[in-house]
């Protein structure tokens, strides 16, 4: 079989999917915050490994910069850590008083309590381990990649979420572009409404830059389909909609409606079910070919088997020994428990970062031998 | 006779809640393997007429058009653009908005996966692409990580790997600096002269591309067309590069379209009534307007300026040259405070920019960015200078501003529904609206005409003649000598050159002028001068 191998990407897309997977479980399994701190420590440096083998492919290249993650991550940080502080003054529950908020506070009025902040502080580090999974994952990640390996049917929409991704990065340089010129036009937010010079400019620019890709991708054949039409524009329509509404309905009724879950989630599933029933009518039929296949590499298998290794150890824990990886600071605050073994198995995480290591050390020593000429 | 490959027949299209139409009965003919150069004022129709070529016009914007087209015997107004794909490829101005994949080689093959197309001919179709545009080594490359000039050539690859017989280019070059767009235009002219491929093309900046172009289509404000050979065309319509220019002041017979053509008149028959005639300025005792000692600064690691050091003096007008990628822009946001440096120090009007408030800066500042429209947010122009005043507790006015900019007849006007030329005028006025002594443009010629670019030179030079400074990053070597007192030259985050702008434009070999590379005299860079020095001679 005929390939075409990326040499951009490290790691085969099912592989970091693994990896993906076994990272975001252990996120979102524990809520120690030990376990949650190396989770952080070791995505950041799977993170850092990966951007700094790539920066020295790019060396030597100019304009080699693409997108400037760090404002965006910063503003998440933020926005994760004020949200954390006052959820934290808004529970009221906990033995260790710290001090008492005035009760004509609407929401944080009341006792401000150690457990209370803790908690808080726990959702954000767990928001944060997320936030930090996923960092490291984009660093990696070819999202073309994973694109092709969605079903035919499925393309045209897994085309406008990845479309939608790549326009996330633009949309926040955009922002940025706009606050610098205003900000030294004297502009200076203090209401809602000093938001318009902000708002404004970056609404006109994200419709305009969605249209010339839009007019590009139309150019090219994008609309161009070999596939037979299966559902009428009409139908199309009825399906989207009707799907995304009963799923509204299947959601709201878990907060609105608790006592009859069943019948909520059966709405939901139904909804979701709809959606992507349309959506795969839509597309099918497309004939749609895929110019390169994503080759396995000798590092996947180590990485995969890792991963797995990883989900299925957290996995058992969770199922057979909750209490290794749980942890509440109510009534009182304790220190959290810490097991070497699941920390090692955290820590497993990185291993991504050490075969990046190893490549790098052995693509030195290849290029240092001297050439051995024969004949 | 030949069928010609493309006709046009008698096309009248008018968008949708137009009042006037943008095209006008227009007719015309390509023949296969001709390369057709569209040229005319920003907001003529450029842009609408090569989107009638694959039916984007009217299947994407609406509206009503009557008239038949005809592409290689297809019709695109009846099939529709994604149709039409593998008849005409269509090139934008922005490469960027027009990726779809992270790798090059990928985005090459996303037309040809939508196609459904076996293999082995992807794979055929790809490499073809790759080499017809030179391009094989970047194959692997994140497209996020090519140079301005690789990433038009890559959009170009990308929509040949569909074969089409003609290829469409709207303004190609226009945010390339010098060097790039010869890249772009040199492998258009390998497609056109090697493979036969028609191409149709719109440029502003004609001297980068006259030379090349078998006839021109101007279009006119009103909608009328004229079609002929360049030579004609340039004769007797107002837009034509440099060196035409010159020769129609000196009575060149043919007329140059290019520096080598000039320069054999220059050659065989020196004009002999142009002297030279000291025009360097006498040394500006003027204090700094801005300062940079010592810069360092990095993005992400990768290092952009080197322990840069240079200087602008008041009431001059500076330009920043160099290559994409050589710091410029960097080099303006510092100034006006928006970076601050790694290592050394910047001063803006005295004020050290580590040290002081962009609050503070803001009043002495006033910064247009790359695309104006950054900038423009309110319903008139008046609001936009207002809410620039208001900022600055200053009380509502502008009106000698406006009138300075000739933006008084537009004053109740919507910016968003004028042309570029003016919004880029209103995003001017919006910053100098709050008085600040300092005035810094980064790229301000994108997307203008030689009108416009005119216009934008006597603003520049009434702010100056007002005790204004103004610094601008610009790949407009033409603006540059028109425009400049001073130029500094960089170059992979160094200074290279720094002077006169004269001696700097007559030293360089790429940054110089058609006019400094005709004569190779500090005292003609421009039309202008060559024009006094006649005048002066009479």
């Amino acid at each position: 079989m005929w390939t075409r191998e990326t040499s951009a990407h490290l790691f085969h897309s099912g592989s970091w999917a693994c990896w993906l997977a076994a990272a975001m479980f252990a996120s979102l399994s524990t809520r120690n915050p030990f376990y949650l701190l190396l989770v952080i420590a070791a995505a950041l440096i799977v993170r850092n490994a990966i951007n700094n083998r790539q920066r020295a492919a790019n060396q030597g290249i100019v304009g080699a910069s693409g997108f400037q993650s760090a404002p965006l991550i910063r503003l998440v940080v933020t926005v994760t850590l004020v949200v954390a502080l006052f959820k934290g003054l808004s529970f009221h529950i906990g033995q260790t008083l710290l001090f008492n908020i005035p009760d004509w506070l609407p929401v944080l009025g009341g006792p401000a309590t150690l457990e209370g902040l803790t908690s808080a502080g726990i959702d954000a580090l767990q928001l944060l381990a997320v936030l930090a999974v996923f960092t490291a994952f984009s660093a990696g990640a070819d999202y073309y990649a994973l694109l092709r390996s969605v079903p035919a049917a499925m393309h045209g929409a897994g085309l406008i979420t990845s479309i939608a991704i790549t326009f996330v990065p633009q949309t926040i340089e955009r922002w940025s572009e706009i606050r610098e010129a205003q900000s030294l036009r004297g502009h200076r937010v203090r209401r809602v409404t000093d938001l318009l010079p902000l708002v404004m400019p970056l609404l006109a620019g994200g419709m305009e830059r969605s249209m010339n890709l839009a007019e590009a991708m139309e150019s090219r054949g994008f609309s161009r389909s070999s596939a037979k039409r299966t559902l009428s524009p009409l139908l199309v329509q009825l399906g989207l909609a009707g799907g995304l509404a009963v799923t509204l309905a299947g959601t709201a009724m878990f907060a609105l409606l608790p006592g009859v879950p069943l019948l909520a989630w059966l709405l939901t599933i139904t909804g979701i079910a709809l959606v992507g029933f349309t959506l795969w009518a839509v597309g099918a039929g497309t004939t749609r070919t895929r110019y390169r296949r994503s080759v396995w590499r000798a590092q996947d298998t180590p990485l995969t088997i890792c991963s797995l290794g990883i989900l299925a150890v957290l996995l058992v824990f969770k199922m057979l020994a909750p209490s290794l990886l749980s942890y509440t600071p109510f009534l009182r605050v304790s220190i959290p428990s810490f097991d070497p073994i699941t920390a090692l198995v955290i820590c497993a995480l990185v291993v991504p970062a050490l075969i990046v290591r190893v490549q790098a050390g052995f693509s030195i020593t290849t290029k240092s031998q001297p050439a051995r000429h024969t004949g | 006779m030949n069928q010609p490959l493309i006709s046009l027949n008698n096309i009248t299209y008018t968008y949708p809640s137009a009042k006037q139409p943008a095209l006008r009965n227009l007719s015309l003919d390509v023949e296969a393997g001709e390369f057709l150069l569209v040229t005319g004022v920003s907001g003529a129709g450029k842009s609408t007429l090569l989107r009638l070529f694959n039916g984007l016009v009217p299947h994407f914007y609406g509206g009503h058009l009557s008239g038949s087209v005809r592409v290689a015997g297809r019709d695109p107004i009846a099939l529709g653009p994604g149709e039409m794909s593998d008849t005409v490829g269509l090139v934008f101005q922005d490469p960027e908005a027009q990726f779809v994949a992270e790798i090059v080689e990928d985005e090459l093959a996303f037309a040809l996966e939508n196609a459904g197309l076996p293999m082995p001919l992807m794979r055929k179709r790809v490499e073809e692409s790759l080499h017809a545009l030179s391009i094989e080594h970047l194959r692997a490359r994140r497209v996020s990580t090519l140079s301005g000039g690789e990433r038009q050539r890559v959009a170009i690859a990308a929509v040949l790997t569909l074969q089409p017989r003609v290829l469409v280019l709207d303004e190609p070059t226009s945010q390339l600096d010098p060097q790039s767009a010869e890249e772009v235009l040199d492998a258009l002219v390998k497609l056109n002269t090697d493979l036969g491929l028609t191409i149709i093309l719109s440029e502003h900046r004609l001297e980068r591309v006259v030379q090349y172009a078998d006839r021109i289509l101007y279009i006119g404000m009103d909608g009328e067309t004229q079609l002929g050979t360049p030579r004609d065309i340039l004769s007797h319509t107002p837009l034509a590069p440099p060196v035409t220019q010159v020769g129609k002041l000196l009575n060149w017979t043919p007329l140059p379209l290019s520096i080598k053509e000039g320069r054999r008149f220059v050659q065989e028959r020196p004009p002999v009534n142009l002297h030279y005639s000291d025009h360097s300025p006498a040394s500006n005792p003027s204090p700094d307007a801005a300062s940079l000692e010592n810069v360092w600064f990095s993005y992400d690691g990768r290092e952009v300026l080197r322990g840069l050091s240079m200087s602008i003096r008041q009431g001059e007008i500076t330009a920043l040259m160099g290559r994409n990628g050589a710091g410029k822009t960097t080099i303006l946001k510092l100034i006006v405070g928006l970076l601050k440096p790694g290592r050394g120090s910047v001063h803006t009007l005295d004020k050290d920019t580590r040290h002081v408030s962009l609050d503070t800066l803001s009043k002495l500042v006033g910064y247009v960015p790359q695309q104006p429209d950054v900038l423009l947010f309110a319903d008139t122009v008046q609001a936009e200078l207002d809410f620039t005043r208001r900022s600055h507790g200053l009380p509502p006015d502008g009106a000698q501003l406006m009138q300075t900019l000739g933006l008084t007849p537009y004053r109740m006007a919507d910016p968003r529904d004028l042309s570029v030329g003016e919004r880029q005028r209103v995003a001017i006025a919006a910053v100098m609206a709050g008085d600040p002594p300092l005035l810094v443009l980064d790229e301000p010629t994108r997307g203008l005409d030689y009108l416009q670019k005119t216009a934008l030179t006597h603003i520049l030079r009434a702010l100056r003649d007002e005790g204004k400074t103004a610094i601008l990053a610009t790949h407009d070597v033409e603006l540059a000598a028109r425009l400049a007192d001073r130029v500094v030259l960089l170059g992979d985050g160094e200074v290279v050159a720094d002077g006169p702008a004269r001696e700097v434009m007559t030293g360089s070999l790429v940054f110089s002028s058609q006019v400094s590379k005709l004569f190779h005299d500090p005292a003609l860079i421009t039309v202008e001068d060559v024009e006094n020095s006649l005048a002066a001679n009479q």
